[in-house]
């Protein structure tokens, strides 16, 4: 299958680019799947398997160069390295359900907030959830996309979604100083 | 308007990523960070692997020849492409669409990306050339080398090298019959088409293929004179 995940690079700028964000990137995303695999062998999997993943995920990238772009394979690379983890340990990948009475953030919620502040927020939600929120909301990917790069279902990529909405939302309300437990949906 | 397009959201998303970059080591603080020749060639790898992989075009009279032609071919980079999962799709498809199309293209979905990968392409050029032919047109690429050559006449005697299971390749089998041909100590094909004669085969490390308005045996000479492994 691999031949056909690499045909998605069709154009030889597609080709060029990749090309590029492996010379380019490799060296930094191997560091950051050392940090967590604290092993030479593994990181270079860990990035090779993150190359792959970007690929298959049907994501455009539109500049190679930009900080955007680092971060993005950066948090793939994360991911496939935590995975790893996770196998070599044999620790079973939870994806929560009804954990918390569902509650979405509105937009109405988002805009009362400062910019500052929400980043706050966004710190404060769990990897999991984090990476595929800034997925969805700044890298503009869809639910499929995400769940290609990061090598999971797509419905728990909706679920992981709905999660960090969750979150969010109980963190706003408790900013707001209203009991999380309250609200109802 | 769509939660994840909430402009507030997105604001924050891009001062928490930049954030997050600026913790990142800067370039020049990663020259410690080594990449092993392993992990180079299975990239490079990756990168080399191109939309079409293997072709084949036949029609109705050459399908059994071409059936046999892309077994022929196959086994002539087992060592390479030694896949077995491919040469049973190889056969599958045939089982499959043999009777049931005269033009197919046959992309094969499964390399084996663990294969090494040709890390310095040596080009290899004929010693023999015909009487009468001169280079016109030498391309190297980083994974192949052509070079076309033309007599007064104005045929062209065209000889492409790329690494073993690397390239894609393009036969008309279409009513021609082929032949084993042995070239040094290295089996391969022969075969004529349309009044052009071909030869394909492989050393350890590259696959050639020759073809040109030329008899057999020229050709043959043009082949016998690569510097193989």
């Amino acid at each position: 299958m691999l031949l056909f995940y690499l045909s998605l690079l069709e154009t030889q700028e597609d080709k060029d680019k990749f090309e590029y964000l492996y010379k380019r990137y490799a060296p930094l995303l191997k560091h950051v799947a050392y940090q967590k695999l604290q092993n030479e062998q593994k990181a270079e999997d860990a990035v090779h398997t993150a190359f792959l993943n970007i690929i298959k995920s049907f994501y455009k990238i539109d500049d190679a160069t930009s900080h955007k772009t680092r971060h993005l394979l950066v948090v793939v690379t994360e991911n496939v390295a935590i995975d790893m983890l996770r196998k070599d340990r044999h620790i079973a990948r939870v994806d929560f359900e009804d954990i918390a009475p569902t509650l979405s953030v509105t937009q109405e919620m988002l805009d009362g907030l400062a910019v500052q502040e929400l980043v706050e927020m966004i710190q404060s939600l769990p990897e999991i959830y984090r990476t595929v929120l800034e997925m969805r909301v700044y890298h503009g990917m869809n639910e499929k996309q995400i769940a290609a790069a990061l090598d999971i279902s797509y419905a728990a990529v909706r679920k992981r979604l709905e999660r960090a909405r969750t979150m969010l939302a109980a963190n706003i309300r408790k900013q707001e100083g209203v009991p999380y437990e309250s609200v109802s949906k | 308007m769509n939660l994840y397009q909430n402009s507030n959201l997105l604001n924050a998303f891009d001062l928490y990523v930049r954030e997050q970059d600026a913790l990142l080591p800067r370039e020049e603080e990663l020259s410690s960070v080594t990449l092993s020749p392993a992990f180079h060639e299975k990239m490079q790898r990756l990168l080399m692997l191109r939309k079409r992989g293997f072709y084949v075009l036949f029609g109705t009279a050459g399908r059994r020849v071409a059936s046999i032609l892309v077994a022929v071919l196959l086994a002539l980079t087992t060592a390479t492409v030694s896949v077995k999962a491919l040469r049973e799709s190889v056969l599958h498809f045939f089982a499959e669409v043999f009777d049931t199309h005269t033009q197919v293209t046959f992309v094969d979905e499964t390399p084996d990306i663990n294969v090494p990968v040709e890390t310095v392409f040596e080009p290899r050029t004929p010693t023999y050339i015909p009487e009468g032919y001169v280079m016109e047109q030498e391309t190297k690429l980083e994974a192949a080398y052509i070079v076309v050559y033309v007599n007064g006449d104005g045929s062209k005697l065209r000889y492409k090298q790329f690494p073993k299971g690397s390239g894609d390749m393009q036969v008309d089998t279409e009513d021609i019959v082929y032949e084993e041909i042995r070239i040094d100590e290295y089996i391969g094909i022969t075969y004529c088409n349309k009044g052009f004669t071909y030869i394909v085969f492989s050393d350890e490390r590259y696959t050639y293929t020759l073809s040109g308005v030329i008899s057999m045996d020229e050709l043959t000479k043009v082949a016998g004179s690569i510097q193989l492994n």
